[in-house]
Formats: C-alpha cells, structure tokens, sequence
C-alpha cells in the first residue's frame, strides 16, 4: 500500500522525463551501436569483422583525413587558444572601451562558416587581383595561391576558422578574468609585482577553469571539422587532399551524390572520429587536472610570499 | 579601488594593439559589405579592391533575388529556427526542472543517462540518425531537421537544472500543499521563473541553428526546403551555373541581416549568454 503510493509518486516525475529519455535512446544509444554494427558489417549486411577497418586504414585518403584533422586541430587550437586569452588580458586591462572591442571580436559569431569563407575566398583569391596579394605586393611579396595551394591550402584554412572563432572564445575568458577578485592584484602590486608577474602570477592560475573548458570545446569542435572544408573545396577537400578531414570522409562516404560511398567505410570511420574524440577529452581532463593543481599550488605559495 | 589617471605608453600600446587586432575583424567585414554594393562589369572583383564603392548599387542585389529563391530560404531557415526554439523550451525546462527538483528513486543514474548524449558527437551517428528520421517520415521537413538536436539537448537541461537547483524548494512545497499537480507546479511557478535561461537556450540556439550546414543538407534534399546556408552553399559551389562573385557576396549579405539585427539589439544579452555557458563549466 506504502509501497504502492511511493511508486506512484515516481512515476508522475518519471513521465516528466519520458521525452528526454526516449530521445536518448532513439537518438543516442540506438545510433551509437547501429555505427559500430555497421562498421563491422558489409553491405549486404553480413559479419566481415574488422574488415572495414583494415580497408579504411590501408586507404591513403583516409589516412590523409586523418592527419589533416590532426594537423589543423593543432594548430587550429595551438593558435586560437593562447591568442583568445591573450585578447581577452589586453582587454581586461584597459578601462574604456572593453564594450567596443568586445562587440567588434564577436562580430564574426554572427556570419555562418559558409559566409566566412564566401569572404575570404575572394580575399585570398589566387590571381595577383585578390586582396590579400595586392596588399601583399606592396611589400614586394610574390602572389600566393593561398587555399589553391596544397603547401598552404590548411594554414590558410586555419586562419580563416581563427578569424571567425576566436571572438567566442574572447569572450568566455574575458568573463573569466572578470570574475577574478580585484584585492588579488591590488596586494600584488603593493608587494611590488611588474603586471607581467602579476599576469604569469594571478590571471592564469585563476582562468584555469575557463581554459579546461575553452580546449575542450575547442579541440571537440576542430577535430569535428566539416563546414569550412566543406565550402572551400566540396566533397573532394582539393587542393590534392589537404582539405580533406576526418569528418568529410564519413560524410563522403554516408550521403555522397556523385562519388562512390560505402556505408561500412563511414561507420568505421565514424568510430574512429569518436575514438579520438573520447582520447582527446580524456587527455585535456588528465592535462588540465595536472598543470591546473600545480599551477594553483604555485600561484598560492608566491601569493602568501 | 583608485583609478590611475596617468596615462603610461603600456596602456597606449595596449590600446594600438588591440585596435590593430579589431582592424583585422572590421576591414573584411567592411570590404564585404561594401563590394556587394559596387557594381563591377564582369563574374569577378574589382582590382584593385576598394573599400567605398564608387557609385553606389544594387544590381548585385537584383541579381540575387532573381536568380537565387533566397526568400524562401529564408522563410524555411526561419521556420526551422522556430520550431527548434520552442521544442528546445519545452524539452529542456521539463527535463531540468525535473531533475532538480524531483524527489524519486534513480535521480543521479537517470542525469548520468541524459548526459551522455554530451559525450557522443552527433556528426559521428550521422547515418543512423537520418534512417531513423526517414523511417518515421521526417526527411524533407522542419521537425526532421530540429527532432534528433532537440530531443538529445543535454546541454541546455543541464544549463536548466543548474539554473533551477538555485531556485527555492519552498515554491514547489507551496504549490503541492494547495494541491496543484507536477505538472501544474512546473508551469504555473517555476516557469516563469526560468525566463532568462530560457532567453540563453533561444539565443545560442537560435544562432547554432540558423548557421548550421550540415545536417540541415542531409535531412533536406529538395531545393525547395532549403535553408539560407544550403542556398549559398549551392549557388557558391556552382551547382547552379556560373557563380558571379558579387552575387556570392550580396547573397551572403542578406543571410546575416536575421542574426546582425538581432546582435545589434541583443549584443549585451549574448555575449552575458555566451559567458554563462563558459561559468557552468
């Protein structure tokens, strides 16, 4: 009867929770598992074991993806990251104008990938007419091809998603450093630290937080990178595969219209995108949990000396 | 705290940098603009590129409303931003609400469950995901473009419930001892009260949306559902014939006028919402 009544009352929460939790099972689990069955299936639907893997690991095209993905991840993250809170410390230490400099970095956030690159595929356009070669020229520099170059078809690239994304960024550890109490750096300065110790000191030691979670979306989001390829070069990630990522090649080989796809190639490389992922998440938690504890016992001791 | 009122070349410096840096953002954006306004007689740019158009026009424009159903896309893009918004209100405040303030048994397994959509990208069920969609019916529709984002939305319950744990329990003690039901209790108290997390979930979902290329070009096939980025992926990729620079570019000028207005109006709230995701870290 108790027992009766107390279930009852479970269940009108549970049913609360019934939209979330069919669309977890729908659109999480189920997927989850039909990608790795499919990766170890053919076609026709039959076992091949771990066929599709050794297929996909033997094509240079994946394995080109691969280290596209990883190469543009880092430097992609390697750039953004530092330069973001670097920005973010230029601006926190200034008194007027935060509010215009901060409009004016997020301004990107309201264009699409697509749009961005429309922009700077005309900017960068490979004829000595493009932008950036003209003003280049002034300089006496030779006319680059720039994303038409397979030399420096992803650093390009790289630049471009920097200039979009790095306005987010900006912001979130410009909030950070705001929320940093103002006494730590007023007892600083009276012991006499420069404000570049008190930076090195103070500022990040305290922004750990808001980097642990910057690098993490950050990385999930480059290793993830489809759009901006995607808009450049379309499903072929020309110039000669450079531009070619991880994320293209599934999508190549899901949906492709005019080239050859092969559903298991995709799942299989599906799983690997989230191996790395999983890998990488896991490598900036053990990273960050790491330097932050050190850094903050450090930053501690220097504050009582 | 005493404000120094030198004023030192570190802080000019700073300020040169600084301007420098917004420079590099604004020239672009501003060379965007304007050349969609400049009337040039051939497929590509100007040369040399200007910043001010000489003579000010709005062929580039004519060109893409007549040969682009742009409209269109952004009457879909618009339906598809909508439709996710509300989808998102409901699904995240009745699943935050209720694991903040429900009291049953498997609270911490169930939180465990709904997150772990957190932990799987969803561009790595991709396949999967559009058989479920076009099994139930979905492909070519809105509700199939927003279904598998909005009912896997552990971020913003999560925002929602830690929202929530800071309201008081008080409330919905209140609401039961005068025999209002869950259900009544979640709409008629804490609803209301949740209107500013609400306004983050629309605001940084609504731009997600509205930006989104890929899976929007799954689920939508036919030209007539298009989104805004699909049309501008379309036409910049050539599918349609040549692609005329100026038209690329006035196109891709119409596509931010939604968002740039809503920036221009909301600047404070989004940059306050875009901050907010970063503290609940």
């Amino acid at each position: 009867m108790k027992k009766g009544a107390r279930l009852k009352r479970y269940m009108s929460w549970y049913r609360l929770l019934l939209i979330s939790l069919v669309g977890t099972l729908v659109f999480n689990f189920y997927p989850l598992i039909e990608t790795f069955i499919a990766s170890l299936q053919n076609m026709n639907g039959n076992f091949i074991g771990l066929t599709n893997y050794k297929i996909m690991f033997a094509n240079g095209e994946f394995r080109q993806s691969v280290v596209n993905t990883l190469y543009m991840a880092v430097l992609g993250v390697g750039f953004n990251v530092p330069f973001a809170f670097i920005i973010a410390s230029l601006m926190n230490s200034i008194g007027r104008g935060k509010g215009i400099y901060r409009v004016i970095f997020l301004l990107p956030m309201v264009m699409s990938m697509i749009t961005v690159v429309t922009l700077f595929k005309y900017l960068m356009m490979p004829s000595p007419d493009g932008a950036f070669n003209y003003i280049l020229s002034f300089w006496g520099v030779q006319p680059r091809l720039w994303l038409n170059d397979p030399g420096t078809a992803r650093e390009s690239l790289i630049f471009i998603a920097i200039w979009k994304g790095i306005g987010y960024n900006i912001i979130l550890f410009f909030a950070g450093l705001q929320g940093i109490s103002p006494e730590l750096y007023e007892a600083a300065e009276v012991d006499g630290a420069t404000p570049l110790k008190r930076w090195r000191y103070i500022t990040i030691p305290c922004s750990k937080g808001t980097f642990t979670f910057v690098l993490m979306t950050s990385t999930i989001a480059a290793l993830k990178r489809f759009t901006e390829v995607y808009a450049v070069s379309g499903e072929t990630g020309n110039p000669a595969g450079k531009l070619g990522t991880l994320m293209l090649y599934i999508y190549k080989n899901s949906f492709s219209t005019l080239n050859y796809k092969d559903e298991g190639q995709a799942a299989a490389a599906s799983v690997t995108l989230f191996v790395i992922i999983l890998a990488a998440t896991l490598l900036n938690n053990y990273l960050t949990k790491e330097k932050s504890a050190d850094e903050s016992a450090s930053g501690r001791r220097r504050r009582v000396r | 705290m005493k404000k120094r009122k030198k004023i030192k070349p570190a802080m000019i410096a700073t300020y040169l940098l600084l301007t420098v840096l917004a420079l590099v953002v604004v020239v672009p954006f501003v060379w965007f603009v304007s050349t969609s306004f400049d009337y040039v007689k051939s497929y590509s740019l100007r040369f040399p590129p200007r910043l001010i158009p000489k003579e000010f026009s709005t062929f580039n424009y004519k060109m893409a409303i007549s040969n682009v159903p742009m409209l269109k896309y952004l009457k879909n893009t618009a339906i598809i931003v909508a439709t996710s918004a509300v989808l998102n209100i409901i699904t995240a405040t009745l699943a935050g609400f209720t694991l903040s303030k429900g009291n049953f048994r498997g609270k911490g397994v169930i939180l465990m469950v709904i997150l772990s959509n957190m932990m799987v990208p969803f561009e790595s069920k991709l396949l999967p995901i559009y058989s479920v969609i076009r099994t139930i019916g979905l492909s070519n529709t809105s509700l199939g473009v927003v279904l598998p984002s909005v009912l896997t939305n552990a971020m913003y319950i999560f925002f929602v419930k830690t929202f929530c744990d800071g309201l008081p329990d008080d409330l919905y003690e209140a609401g039961r001892v005068d025999g209002a039901g869950i259900l009544r209790v979640y709409w008629k108290i804490y609803f209301p009260l949740l209107t500013p997390i609400i306004a983050t979930i629309v605001v940084l979902d609504a731009i997600n949306v509205w930006n989104d290329l890929l899976w929007p070009m799954v689920v939508l096939t036919q030209q007539d559902h298009y989104t805004v980025q699909i049309g501008l992926q379309m036409y910049n990729s050539g599918a349609s014939g040549t692609t005329h620079a100026g038209t690329a570019l006035a196109l891709s000028v119409i596509s931010i006028i939604p968002l740039s207005t809503i920036y221009i109006f909301c600047q404070k709230y989004i940059v306050q919402s875009i901050a907010f995701t970063g503290m609940k870290q």
